[in-house]
């Protein structure tokens, strides 16, 4: 009799585990679910992109050439639309040409012709840095180099 | 009458092995509360004093790209991955916070926080060895734990190996403590899904255990097969939709900035592109002894890496996601159009995943920065530091293979354990041998060193099976050592 208790009582066990389990699956599933809903509610196209690469705040700019470059997207990357972006665009886009994400997308004369053109001392600090610090290109930033980026 | 307890008055599982019997919850109590709280203590003062003593050292290699990294998402917002690697953004994006908030302080304060994180690794190496083996074992694992200069090392570099063992670990003993329970059936999810958690967590930092969960998956689905195919699955799946729901948004990320599926990064070409090609790299030795080495070792190293052709370039593809895919496919071509010079590079490559070289060694091998400038590098100290750098590991390793042949005879998480270790050796010899890649299950060798050193010589069990396998593994390594020896003899005057 007591032998029967106790089967019954691991049956049960067993069976509440098995319940946990689906809980747990089931839970899992529901925010995975909310994951993806919340990544197709947030998609942006290219031509999304490429209307806040022209119409959008500086930061906008730079995250939609990001994206824009990373997708294989080099179409709006005429030398013009280098030149443009090099002549009148806000710093941080400028920056942003320069930093080593971007360097397969330009030429080692224009990233030279962009340090040239740099506006005051603290752009040009940074345009070196960026250029001299690329990955790949040399893996050695020093600390004070890097003091002196974090200063300005 | 109290009703029975599942784990106490059942008569039928009083008469069953205890190794076989899901463990009551064994934790700091049985080690001590002392003892367990005071050798965390022991090794984060430990890793604290090199920190101080190590000063600020220059960055150096990836160091240098995780900060570039860092300072490219503080600037704009972005993160850009690690041309050409695109690299999980978890340890970019701790150095990048540090940085926003404290300025160059933020360096120091991210190798602060590494040393005091690194007592959670201490801590579940003891608790590991304690669930596994025994109370001393795990008192034996954590001293070792305290001093093995290796892992010390990892603390004060911005290299991520500190941050993902201290997510990873814990995820492996939730793990294990799971994997352990019986009766299976009965086992609680909460444990899976917080060990996936966890491991997920793990794998933002460093994407090396990837595969390593679908393993994991596989081997539970084997475990329970005498069980209804739909438990089985469904508890592997647990796990998986645990690990998943913490990647997953990063893959989707991913995916809206590359429009390619990459679940956490893409590293895995460019380290085909280094380590299955017809050139021969090795970064665990430190500049001066690069040309040295390969002199003394000519023989050997040409034997097995003599290329009969060209190498392989790299793919120029501008979306860095192709980049990999197209990489990967290129070695593993090249691999199949040179079959023996493969067999070769990767016998040198799992000699150099098993050498006694270590990051620390090297850091006192460099000409130029690493220790050079530090109080660490007074000459006594030096000398001791390196001997002792390069004989642990040794020690561990071979211990561990003492503790695999004798201590996991039986074990209910035996196949778990050897199968993890197997991943990460093959990992590191297929792709690119270096003992920074064998950190990651360094700990777990720990627990199994401890574990050998202290055994019961009376125990029960196939003593001659355990004694061929601990031959066997021994004359293994230290044919794999003796490759590398010259190699590393010189890579230690240099460091000495």
């Amino acid at each position: 009799m007591v032998e029967l208790h106790q089967q019954y009582k691991l049956d049960i066990d067993k069976h509440i585990r098995r319940k946990r389990n689906y809980m747990w699956q089931t839970a899992l599933l529901l925010l995975l679910s909310f994951e993806l809903v919340v990544a197709l509610v947030l998609h942006r196209d290219n031509e999304e992109l490429q209307t806040q690469l022209i119409e959008g705040e500086p930061m906008e700019q730079v995250e939609a050439l990001f994206m824009l470059t990373n997708r294989g997207e080099p179409e709006p990357l005429t030398s013009e639309t280098l030149d443009r972006f090099a002549e009148s665009g806000d710093r941080l886009l400028r920056e942003w040409l320069m930093t080593s994400n971007f360097s397969r997308f330009t030429t080692p004369e224009f990233e030279k012709k962009l340090i040239e053109s740099a506006r005051d001392p603290v752009e040009a600090e940074r345009f070196q840095f960026y250029d001299t610090h690329r990955i790949g290109k040399r893996c050695d930033v020093t600390l004070e180099e890097l003091a002196s980026l974090l200063d300005s | 009458m109290s009703d029975p307890t599942l784990a106490g008055d059942l008569p039928e599982l009083q008469k069953i092995d205890p190794q076989k019997i899901g463990y009551q919850n064994v934790g700091a109590q049985k080690i001590g509360k002392g003892w367990f709280f005071g050798v965390i203590g022991l090794g984060v003062v430990i890793r604290l004093a090199f920190l101080l003593l190590a000063g600020d050292i220059q960055p150096y290699a990836d160091e240098a790209n995780y900060l570039y990294l860092a300072l490219v998402w503080n600037r704009f917002s972005l993160y850009s991955g690690g041309l050409p690697y695109l690299w999980p953004p978890g340890y970019p994006f701790c150095l990048a916070t540090m940085l926003s908030g404290f300025g160059l302080d933020g360096i120091f304060v991210l190798k602060l926080c590494q040393v005091i994180l690194s007592g959670v690794i201490g801590g579940t190496v003891m608790l590991l060895a304690s669930r596994l083996f025994s109370t001393r074992a795990a008192r034996l694992a954590g001293l070792i734990w305290c001093f093995y200069l290796p892992l010390v090392g990892f603390t004060h570099y911005l290299w991520p190996e500190t941050l993902f063992l201290c997510l990873f670990m814990p995820g492996f003993y939730l793990l294990v403590r799971w994997w352990q329970h019986t009766p299976r059936e009965t086992a609680v999810p909460e444990k899976l899904v917080l060990a996936g958690v966890l491991i997920g967590f793990a794998l933002l930092i460093k994407e090396v255990a990837l595969w390593w969960c679908l393993l994991v998956a596989i081997l539970i689905i084997i475990r329970d097969r005498a069980m209804s195919f739909r438990s089985s699955t469904g508890r592997a799946f647990v796990f998986l939709l645990a690990v998943s729901v913490v990647v997953v948004p990063w893959s989707l990320r991913n995916n809206e900035v590359y429009d390619r599926f990459a679940p956490v990064g893409a590293t895995l070409g460019q380290n085909v592109f280094f380590g299955m090609n017809a050139y021969y790299l090795n970064f665990d030795y430190p500049g001066p002894a690069q040309e040295p080495a390969a002199r003394e070792n000519v023989t050997i190293r040409k034997m097995l890496t003599q290329s009969v052709s060209k190498p392989w370039k790299r793919s120029e593809a501008l979306n860095i996601i192709d980049q990999s895919s197209e990489n990967v496919r290129r070695g593993l071509s090249y691999a199949l159009e040179h079959p023996s010079f493969m067999l070769g590079t990767r016998i040198k490559r799992m000699a150099d995943w098993v050498s006694p070289m270590s990051f620390f060694v090297r850091h006192y091998g460099m000409d130029e920065g690493g220790y050079t400038d530090s109080a660490l590098a007074n000459p006594v100290f030096r000398k001791i530091a390196v001997t002792l750098a390069l004989l642990l590991p040794v020690l561990v390793m071979a211990w561990a293979v003492g503790g695999i042949a004798f201590c996991l005879q039986g074990h209910t998480v035996r196949g778990l354990i050897l199968w993890t270790l197997l991943y990460f050796a093959t990992t590191g010899a297929l792709i690119a041998g270096v003992s920074r890649y064998r950190i990651s299950i360094e700990p777990i060798l720990i627990v199994l060193a401890a574990a050998f050193i202290l055994r019961d010589r009376n125990a029960v069990g196939n003593r001659m099976k355990a004694a061929v396998i601990c031959v066997t593994g021994w004359v293994l390594l230290i044919g794999l050592w003796l490759i590398n020896a010259m190699e590393v003899f010189v890579s230690g005057q240099c460091a000495w």
